[in-house]
């Protein structure tokens, strides 16, 4: 097994002596993680969600403005019409409306 | 039926995948990679005569919806919630692979759609350990003399409440440290308390940790010392204020905890009956 293989590459009889010795073994790796690294873990995951960025894309067309996620944001966030929506539940819904001529 | 694996979801998810199913052990480093894979997946979708479905919607259908009544019953009326819990888990972890097989959801023909197995596998481990351990502990607060309301596990719509109970009008999850990892990845922590456990490799036991926010520290008082995340599993046993850029919360062992809140609880009862 090539260590750089994904799941994917498993044949079907791998694949279910696979899934038998991690039920015997207790489902490896979803117990209670050790001390150190759960706080290390914490710390990584506090730093990267507060560092995040979700770029968003705008295009505008017969003046409506279309927006897409950037694909350096695939994953991180959703959008549908002029709706964002985040991970942790917040919505983001931008009103767009054109500028009124300036008067004299 | 085809599998759509979702944005983002790279090679190396991939790779960390396949090493979970494997059982392969993990540097902190790659289990962050773990998180990040199995927290994709929820969007990873595979096509049904109902049209593209997502995993999270299988996974709730076809193991969680079927199976979670039984396991949590089973549980609330163990004598040994830990003993019983093994093998519950084990029994409904072997029925996954024929269930998803037998609806056409699983094929050797399709390798992607072997994602949605690793997926029933992982979420089926974290809820049933979830729980296991959320049993455990309500039922140590009881015998404790901690009062308090909980949510009722056996009840499916109780069971989904953003919170699973309530101490001295605080809000507080109990959470093994994978789903609490799961949470602080995504989202800062809502609630106002949360107990949580974690191996001690060196003393070859598990130890129950609880945060709390200030404002719920404040109703059982005292002095913490102040402490960073990166330095709290080396200073742990005692009481810490962590700082994290502008969100402080306290740190107490599970055992200090209680005591203060039975304090404060007995205090509060006297004040009433005067």
């Amino acid at each position: 097994m090539n260590n750089r293989e994904g799941l994917e590459t498993l044949g079907w009889d791998e694949l279910e002596q696979a899934v038998e010795r991690f039920i015997a073994a207790d489902g490896p790796g979803t117990d209670d993680l050790p001390a150190d690294e759960f706080f290390a873990l914490w710390a990584r995951f506090e730093a990267d969600r507060r560092r995040q960025v979700v770029e968003v894309e705008g295009e505008i067309a017969e003046e409506e403005v279309h927006l897409t996620l950037a694909p350096s944001s695939m994953g991180s966030a959703e959008v549908e019409g002029q709706e964002i929506r985040l991970p942790d539940g917040t919505r983001i819904v931008l009103r767009f409306r054109f500028a009124q001529a300036a008067t004299a | 039926m085809p599998v759509r694996l979702p944005p983002g979801f790279t090679e190396e998810h991939r790779v960390i995948t396949r090493r979970f199913v494997q059982g392969e052990s993990f540097s902190h480093i790659e289990r962050a990679w773990l998180f990040e894979a199995f927290d994709l997946l929820h969007r990873a979708e595979v096509a049904t005569g109902a049209g593209w479905e997502s995993f999270v919607v299988i996974y709730e259908r076809l193991i969680e919806a079927p199976f979670a009544a039984d396991y949590l019953r089973d549980l609330v009326e163990a004598q040994d919630v830990e003993v019983t819990a093994e093998p519950l888990r084990a029994q409904v972890s072997r029925e996954i692979m024929p269930i998803l097989r037998k609806a056409g959801l699983i094929d050797p023909a399709e390798p992607l759609s072997f994602y949605l197995l690793a997926y029933c596998l992982y979420w089926w481990y974290a809820f049933a350990r979830g729980y296991a351990f959320e049993v455990k502990v309500l039922r140590d607060l009881k015998a404790s003399g901690i009062r308090y309301q909980a949510h009722d596990v056996l009840d499916s719509r109780a069971r989904r409440s953003p919170f699973d109970l309530v101490v001295m009008g605080f809000r507080g999850d109990i959470k093994t440290s994978i789903y609490f990892l799961h949470v602080t990845r995504t989202q800062e922590l809502p609630h106002d308390f949360y107990i949580t456990r974690v191996y001690a490799p060196r003393e070859w036991k598990h130890i129950l940790v609880v945060f709390l926010t200030e404002s719920a520290w404040e109703a059982i008082d005292g002095e913490a010392m102040p402490v960073t995340l990166d330095a709290l599993a080396a200073a742990l046993p005692g009481i810490f204020r962590l700082q994290q850029d502008d969100t402080s919360l306290i740190v107490l062992d599970y055992e200090e905890w209680k005591t203060r809140v039975l304090l404060a609880q007995e205090r509060i009862r006297r004040r009433e009956d005067e």
